[in-house]
């Protein structure tokens, strides 16, 4: 069952992602100013001109040029950057896993503190603790995440001194060197997705402890932590599910501006490069790379979504 | 006959005491709550303070004077930052300008949503599956690099990164509004009112955007808040609000900069924004209890 | 624990009046709390249920019996807090039990079932994993053996193939298997009190008979006693010994059901029992209760019931009565009590004498539905509709309706009633058929021309709270067709009033908002927005389900009253048997998008034909406690039958079934009587055509 439906989903995704890069496509299309000037540079000559028009098929009509570029994507070509010249898609490559690391990491960092704090919320609400809570959650979400940034580095790094505030050393050239440059960020990045996750749960957990089944489970004499951590807990993590998936694809989009504020090398960096300088190929193929990892993400949680749901699943 | 005149009698004497419907009940309901109350009036005051700006600062926010990063006060109430601005001046000016942008993206995205979701959900079909399937794109995009992107295609400033973000806050709307059409729109009334012979638009007009306001003025709020941190952010990277002008996000970015000479100038544009989305949610949450039917009569009813 | 076990089942026969009471509930009260007030919801309720006994507690919305049957237990929704009393378990006070005391008790001794079972069976786990859980909760029983037990307990209850139904989860089962599978997770460790929590409720007719029938059958086996809590006297009557009757959180009266139905001592008890559409004689004005229940917020003072009573003098506005037990078998809340002499049950096993039916038709009918059909697509088939079958909402259905005449359209669930009422109204698009108005085919008429029919046929819906508008005054709602027909603003104006007029409710009702209506009262305010158009008729579909017993008596008496002076027709969708009988002249009954047997409302109640029909009103319960006693139940539940399939839709479930049945569709018999049947044992009957 799970198999079919895992297969059927994937199906569905395929138009998506064409979608997709039509959009990602047109911005290219729809950009002002000529992209040969802005590949070439102001100094460029006429003859340098066309001969850059004529390398990126600037002169065909933009049907044929998506097609052709769809094909150099479909290879893992993305174009090269006209700010670095190098191969955009080897530029993602290496810059993929230092915004993937921070996202991760900051959403077990948020499942670790949200996921108990909306638990304990839910199974009392209106008390002392939940009210309390509450008022933390919500100002953890109004909290700007690029402000609580700067807060962080004016705290740790310039009155205590106890992290860089920029910066970044690969894990594998000094790993405590990694963890000091990533620990800021990620818990920037952390405390409104973990706030989210919180108040999701606490309203799946208060509508699923009113319902008539967990009434009825407690008619049969099970016990309070049998009630709540099987029967009400499954059934609020469903739309809390989805909620988690959807903070993953937001965590890559908080990436963009902490990256910026930490200075690191992540694919946010390079699409804020890739605006200021109007380098779209590195657009293009920013866009394209995060959108597709956030399609894909979703997929997964529908697929938990109905691994948690008998009635999808069996649909 | 005479059982009907002898119900009315006992009618007249059981009507329950309850003020008016509508938005007099509402607000007589949103009064009770503390939270949502300092929330209402914090917004209020800041909003004024912003919109008379050229009245009461006390300085012209563009006028560079010779005392630098100068601590507050009694003639710089929050002192001056690097350039020498006055910041209490810059700051009524930058929350004007950071609540307007907010509202242009909100506005551009409400109007735009409602509309995609009255058509998805009115029309249905062919045209619902179409819109349904752009949102759900739309939507699986954050809404920042959605925001990014369009800057990035039409160039920074404001009026392109509040469009960018419109796009991001449209489905949100588009979605509501579809969902709440289609529920009201097989409500007992409605089908009523087409047995009477009412056509689409009568339906619309009466029953259907009556129906969705209120939630629809919560959606309003909530987004407003994240706009705000959103605009906030653009403007922080340079994105969206461009100098001479200033917002709340550049001011934090000037502040970023003089990080180690003074914490005063990220604290100050910080707070005000904190304080602006806190407020604009409790609001919202606000109405929402407001409106809330989850009061004691629905429970005796579920009793029963 | 042990040593309360021992003595509570030493307590012997039910009828030994001396030995203490399994459950002994006196003076509960409880209150809902919020931050600046308490609201009493029950107060200073005493009741006992010995072992094996079956007792009822009856009431409508807001009389706190579900807050009071739930007290016992412990299983008050947040808010709800008990403030005073005991609750006496074998011989403990269960006020006082901590939560692991408590635990103990729930699903051991005492089990619970509730009204709307689905919901009540958690749908992420397969109906084994719960029944085993259940099982698990109170002993050492080995997983496998557990699973074994719930195979059995599954099949105790009545659920065909046990061992593959247990890997199902709750979505896969009808409502009435889940209450069964409710049943069996209630008593899966012998429990000696059962609670039921409207237990029927929301189920059908004959599916009801069936769970009432499984009740008391596992009650009989087990010597479990069972607390019945309905809002239903006929259900009451059916299956309880003692009975308790609530008002606004109080006890009105208390005693055997024999002695309460037949000589009731509180005037509300009369009432309630002379509103019930079963008690009364066709033709006769129902009596009602006026006015509603009254809500906690405003309670009146004084007597609770005095505002509604027939009896009430002045003091009973100020003196809030003792509970008094005059007698043995009486107790009673009211401060006439000594003085009042009270009417029981009305004879109502009394066959009225055929009405004379009225010269047949030399007018022309005025609806005209001929071989109707609706099919639709069942949405579970999948994205890419692979096993999709179209199923039939109505097949084939003919039927006419002459000028002021009613016509009851009755059947369960998915009978497709409704379905008929939508494509009389054109909410839904037929599929095959037509329907004549007046003399016109619908499907003829456009624009303006089908508007204007359209208009004379109007709708009166189910859910009172559904039906109006919440952001419109009353009086926009009533005046809402005349906008939509351009009705200028003074003739608008009068009409409003003028209509407001006529379904009992004074002008002043036009500036009110719904919310502040009561559910009668809102469906009044629909009935005057479907008169506004001067219809010929008006479908009403299910206009009563979702009123209290006390208010469907005037509503029905309201339907009847505009019937007398305008001469609108009806076509009345239904459930109830016994409502639609009441109001009907003619009655058609359906069953899986079928018509099986229409003919005069007298013949179809007291002679029916077709072996549904006859199951369906064995299945209709009597609210005499002296009638006899639920038999020969109807088997199954309605399956799915695909549209174009051959054969009679009621053959899997009738005991007169053959071959024939299954494999070919009845053809119409009309028989002398003038009923027309859709069976093929009247195959063989000359038929008058």
């Amino acid at each position: 069952m799970m198999l079919r439906l895992a297969v059927r989903r994937l199906l569905a995704i395929i138009p998506l992602l064409l979608i997709l890069s039509i959009a990602t496509f047109a911005v290219s299309t729809i950009m002002p100013g000529d992209p040969s000037q802005a590949a070439a540079g102001d100094q460029a000559t006429p003859e340098q001109l066309q001969q850059i028009r004529d390398e990126m098929h600037l002169t065909d009509p933009a049907p044929v040029r998506y097609i052709h570029w769809l094909g150099g994507v479909l290879h893992g070509d993305l174009g090269v950057s006209f700010g670095s010249h190098r191969s955009v898609a080897a530029e993602i490559g290496r810059r993929f896993p230092v915004t993937a690391t921070l996202a991760l990491i900051s959403l077990l960092l948020a499942l670790l503190v949200g996921v108990p704090v909306g638990i304990a919320q839910g199974i009392k609400p209106g008390s002392r603790l939940d009210r309390g809570l509450l008022i933390a959650v919500s100002l953890a979400l109004s909290t700007p995440g690029f402000w609580l940034a700067t807060l962080l580095v004016l705290v740790f790094a310039v009155e205590l001194q106890w992290l860089p505030a920029v910066g970044y050393v690969a894990f594998t050239e000094s790993p405590v060197g990694w963890l000091q440059h990533i620990i800021l960020p990620a818990v920037t990045l952390a405390v409104a997705a973990g706030a989210e996750m919180a108040r999701q749960l606490r309203t799946g957990m208060v509508d699923v402890v009113q319902a008539d089944f967990v009434r009825a489970a407690r008619a049969r004499g099970l016990s309070a932590r049998r009630v709540m951590g099987k029967h009400a807990l499954k059934n609020a993590a469903m739309p809390a599910v989805t909620i988690v998936g959807l903070r993953v694809g937001y965590l890559f989009a908080g990436a963009v501006i902490i990256e910026q504020i930490f200075q690191l090398p992540g694919l946010g960096n390079y699409a804020l490069q890739a605006i200021q300088q109007r380098d779209y190929p590195a657009l293009q193929g920013v866009v394209l790379a995060v959108a597709t990892i956030i399609i894909v993400i979703n997929l997964i949680v529908d697929l938990t979504y109905a691994w948690l749901n008998p009635k999808v699943r069996m649909a | 006959m005479q059982a009907v005149a002898l119900d009315r009698a006992a009618f007249d004497s059981d009507l329950p005491h309850q003020p008016a419907h509508g938005w007099r009940r509402l607000w007589s309901r949103y009064r009770r709550q503390r939270t949502a109350m300092v929330a209402l009036v914090t917004v209020l005051v800041i909003v004024l303070a912003a919109l008379l700006a050229p009245l009461i600062s006390p300085h012209d926010p563009t006028m560079v004077t010779s005392d630098f990063l100068s601590p507050p006060s009694s003639t710089y109430w929050l002192g001056t930052d690097a350039t020498g601005h006055d910041v209490f001046s810059r700051l009524l000016v930058g929350a004007r300008a950071s609540l307007l942008a907010s509202l242009l993206a909100v506005g551009l995205a409400a109007s735009g949503g409602t509309l995609i979701g009255l058509a998805s959900g009115w029309l249905g079909g062919f045209v619902d599956s179409l819109l349904m399937r752009c949102t759900d794109l739309v939507m699986a995009f954050p809404g920042l690099l959605m925001a990014m992107a369009v800057v990035g295609a039409l160039g920074p400033g404001v009026v392109n990164a509040m469009i960018g973000l419109s796009f991001a806050f449209m489905p949100g709307f588009a979605r509501l509004v579809r969902g709440q059409v289609l529920a009201v729109r097989e409500e007992s009334y409605v089908e009523a009112s087409r047995v009477m012979g009412a056509r689409g638009g009568w339906i619309v007009r009466k029953h259907i955007v009556p129906n969705i306001m209120s939630p629809l003025v919560v959606q309003i709020l909530m987004s407003l808040g994240f706009a705000l941190l959103a605009e906030g952010a653009l403007s922080f990277l340079g994105l969206s609000v461009q100098p001479p002008s200033t917002s709340l996000g550049s001011m934090l970015q000037d502040g970023f900069s003089t990080i180690n000479e003074t914490a005063r100038l990220i604290l100050i544009p910080g707070i005000v924004i904190t304080i602006l989305a806190t407020c604009f949610n409790a609001i919202a949450d606000g109405i929402r209890d407001a409106l809330g039917r989850h009061e004691l009569g629905a429970l005796m009813e579920t009793q029963a | 624990m042990i040593t309360a076990a021992v003595s509570a089942a030493q307590l012997g026969t039910p009828a030994a009046g001396t030995a203490p009471p399994l459950l002994a509930v006196s003076g509960l009260c409880v209150d809902a709390v919020r931050r600046d007030s308490r609201l009493p919801l029950v107060e200073d309720v005493s009741l006992t249920v010995r072992s094996g006994q079956m007792v009822g507690l009856v009431g409508e919305s807001g009389s706190g019996k579900s807050v009071t049957a739930m007290s016992i237990v412990r299983l008050l929704p947040i808010g709800l807090r008990i403030t005073g009393g005991s609750v006496e378990f074998g011989g403990r006070d269960l006020t006082t039990l901590d939560s692991e005391q408590m635990r103990a008790v729930r699903g051991r001794e005492i089990g619970v079932i509730f009204q709307d079972p689905q919901n009540s069976l958690d749908p992420a786990f397969s109906v084994g994993n719960q029944l085993v859980e259940a099982i698990r909760a109170h002993t050492e029983m080995p997983a496998k053996q557990a699973h074994a037990r719930a195979v059995e307990l599954l099949d105790e209850v009545g659920i065909q193939n046990p061992k593959q139904r247990i890997e199902d989860f709750p979505h896969q089962f009808s409502g009435g298997m889940a209450q069964r599978v409710m049943i069996a997770l209630a008593i899966c460790n012998r429990p000696r009190l059962l609670i039921a929590d409207e237990p029927t409720t929301a189920l059908d007719v004959t599916v009801q008979a069936q769970i009432l029938e499984l009740l008391r059958r596992l009650q009989r086996e087990h010597g479990m006693a069972l607390l019945l809590v309905s809002h239903d006297l006929s259900v009451i009557a059916e299956m309880c010994d003692q009975v308790t009757v609530m008002y606004a959180g109080q006890i009105a009266e208390q005693g055997s059901v024999a002695r309460v139905f037949a000589h009731p001592a509180h005037p509300y008890t009369e009432a309630l029992l002379g509103a019930h559409p079963r008690g009364a004689v066709k033709g006769d004005t129902l009596l009602t209760i006026p006015g509603s229940v009254p809500s906690a917020e405003a309670m009146p003072g004084g007597c609770r019931f005095h505002p509604r009573c027939a009896y009430a003098v002045e003091t009973c506005a100020t003196t809030l009565p003792e509970i008094a037990a005059p007698a043995d078998d009486i107790v009673v809340r009211c401060l006439r009590h000594a003085e009042l002499s009270l009417a029981g049950l009305r004879e109502a096993a009394r066959v009225p004498p055929a009405p004379t039916p009225p010269p047949p038709g030399d007018a022309v009918p005025l609806l005209e539905v001929g071989r109707l059909r609706r099919n639709y697509t069942p949405r579970a088939g999948g994205r890419f509709g692979r096993g999709r079958t179209v199923v039939a909402a109505v097949d084939d259905v003919s039927f006419e309706i002459a000028p002021g005449e009613t016509l009851g359209l009755v059947g369960e669930s998915g009978a497709g009633k409704s379905t008929v009422g939508r494509l009389v109204l054109g909410l839904t698009p037929v599929t095959g058929g037509t329907v004549r108005f007046q003399g016109a085919d619908l499907s003829q008429l456009h624009g303006n021309a089908l508007r204007d029919a359209r208009a004379r046929i109007q709708v009166v819906f189910q859910n009172p709270y559904a039906s109006l508008d919440p952001t419109m005054t009353v009086g926009d709602s009533v005046g809402e067709p005349l906008d939509i027909h351009g009705v200028g603003r003074g003739e608008r104006e009068r009409r409003v009033d003028e209509l407001l007029d006529q379904v009992g409710l004074k002008p002043v009702y036009a500036r009110r908002y719904p919310h502040e209506l009561s559910g009668g009262q809102r469906q009044r305010v629909a009935i005057a927005r479907a008169l506004a158009l001067d219809p010929a008729l008006i479908v009403c579909d299910e206009p009563i389900s979702s009123l209290d017993v006390s208010t469907q008596a005037q509503v029905i008496n309201l339907f009847k009253d505009i019937q007398r002076r305008l001469g609108v027709a009806y076509l009345f969708v239904g459930h109830d048997l016994s409502v639609v009988y009441q109001i009907s002249d003619r009655i058609a009954v359906m069953y899986m998008g079928r018509v099986v047997e229409i003919g005069s409302a007298h013949e179809v109640y007291h002679h029916p034909k077709h072996p549904y029909t006859q199951a369906l009103l064995s299945a209709v319960l009597s609210i005499d406690p002296a009638h006899p006693k639920l038999g020969g139940v109807v088997k199954g539940e309605p399956s799915t039958h695909a549209a174009g399939q051959p054969g009679c839709p009621f053959a899997s479930r009738c005991a007169s079934a053959t071959e024939h049945c299954r494999t070919v569709t009845p053809e119409p018999a009309l028989l002398r009587d003038g009923t027309t049947v859709w069976c093929h044992l009247f195959d063989k009957q000359e038929s008058v055509a």
